[in-house]
């Protein structure tokens, strides 16, 4: 057993109900289309609520949640860059370039493969199994799992006198 | 390799990734960024002529009735570019007003010609919306309002609603500064004085005691009139063989 982290649990071991909310941080990608707004800000607002409330059930709903969280920040931040790009280019004469379409591309791209990776990611959690995509997987694990210095230290209530 | 670096090395794979993957769209795009400006263009123009549907217009390009033979007399003398680069139009309606739509129409009431004294007074109204088209007021009015949208098929936005908007309410101070700029250098690199603005915007100010609407839809007409001075001196000013006087009784 490794001492520097928390032991995972096994599939088995982990209740229907937290299958399901560890797939649920999943589908915060989708809340912008929910409010009706072009706005990848509330994506980001939507899985930071949703890991706030989340992350005191157990350590396998708060990895998903927060891994979760974590790939949804450079999403947003290259959504965010393409729609401020496309006002500018509307109503402030910057021009239509090749580089604004590649750039559009490769945020295309990055959404597909963020939503193929999400949903698998969400198949797996659903089973209670863990799912660690490529740099936030073991951000979030670092995160949640490492045993922290505070947590090491052992209380003892004592009496005033 | 500590778990660090291996954080900073997924990091630094997934940069590299962005940045060949826009390189390589840069040279290799899936559409050519001319052809979407060409096909934008285009939606812009049908737009543009579907609302001017929504006016009794006489096309001075076009027909033969007096009025417009001679003003676009006026136009072919002063500058025959005016005439194939834009299409004018008088619309048959007696308020003041002179508005531009999408795809280069320029469109003036018969009331906004009733009010001038010469031709180069209707020339500095439509210099001053050519300024508009030039400066890109009408799209970015039109997508500030409306959304991309509204350019392409399937708008939600009505016409009536599009109309409104273009012709009826007010470009921003600096849209309309734009605007006045842009007509004062059009005027002189034609040989017109620019004073003739400064007139036809008085004229525009004393009949608006009886439409006192035309004031909000037009901001600061009293500054924009005064930064249009006496100064401007034409030698050679152009001057044009025809009875304005007619054509504003044929009106």
């Amino acid at each position: 057993m490794n001492e520097e982290y928390y032991p995972l649990q096994q599939p088995e071991d982990i209740p229907t109900r937290e299958c399901e909310d560890a797939m649920g941080a999943y589908f915060m990608m989708f809340a912008s289309l929910a409010a009706g707004l072009p706005l990848p800000i509330i994506n980001l607002i939507a899985a930071i609520i949703y890991y706030h409330i989340n992350k005191h059930k157990s350590r396998f709903v708060q990895f998903h949640a927060l891994q979760s969280l974590l790939s949804q920040i450079p999403v947003s931040l290259l959504n965010a860059a393409a729609v401020f790009w496309g006002i500018s280019i509307f109503l402030f004469d910057n021009p239509f370039s090749d580089i604004f379409i590649a750039f559009l591309s490769v945020v295309v791209l990055a959404n597909l493969v963020y939503l193929i990776f999400s949903i698998v990611a969400a198949v797996k959690s659903r089973k209670g199994r863990m799912y660690y995509f490529v740099l936030f997987g073991q951000l979030a694990y670092e995160m949640v799992f490492k045993i922290k210095e505070d947590d090491k230290e052992i209380y003892e209530n004592a009496p005033p006198y | 390799m500590t778990k660090r670096n291996r954080i900073y090395r997924d990091l630094l794979i997934l940069a590299l990734v962005f940045l060949c993957g826009w390189l390589f769209f840069t040279y290799y795009p899936p559409i050519c960024s001319d052809s979407v400006i060409e096909k934008y263009e285009k939606q812009e123009n049908n737009l543009g002529e579907l609302l001017k549907n929504s006016f009794q217009l006489i096309n001075v390009n076009k027909d033969t009735n007096f009025i417009a033979k001679s003003i676009k007399k006026i136009f072919q003398e002063l500058n025959p570019e005016i005439t194939e680069t834009y299409d004018i139009y008088i619309a048959e309606d007696h308020t003041i007003n002179a508005f531009a739509l999408p795809g280069n129409i320029i469109v003036i009431n018969k009331g906004l010609i009733e009010i001038t004294e010469n031709p180069k007074e209707l020339i500095a109204v439509v210099a001053h919306e050519i300024g508009h088209i030039e400066e890109n007021h009408v799209r970015k009015k039109l997508l500030a309002t409306f959304g991309i949208s509204v350019i392409f098929a399937g708008s939600d936005a009505p016409l009536s609603a599009i109309t409104q908007i273009l012709t009826e309410s007010a470009f921003s101070r600096e849209m309309e500064r734009e605007a006045d700029d842009y007509a004062v250098e059009y005027l002189l690199d034609n040989d017109v004085s620019p004073k003739y603005m400064k007139d036809i915007f008085l004229k525009m100010k004393e009949n608006s005691i009886e439409i006192p609407e035309f004031i909000s839809t037009h901001p600061e007409l009293d500054s924009r009139i005064e930064d249009l001075s006496d100064k401007y001196d034409i030698d050679n000013e152009i001057e044009f063989d025809v009875d304005w006087e007619k054509v504003k009784a044929e009106l």
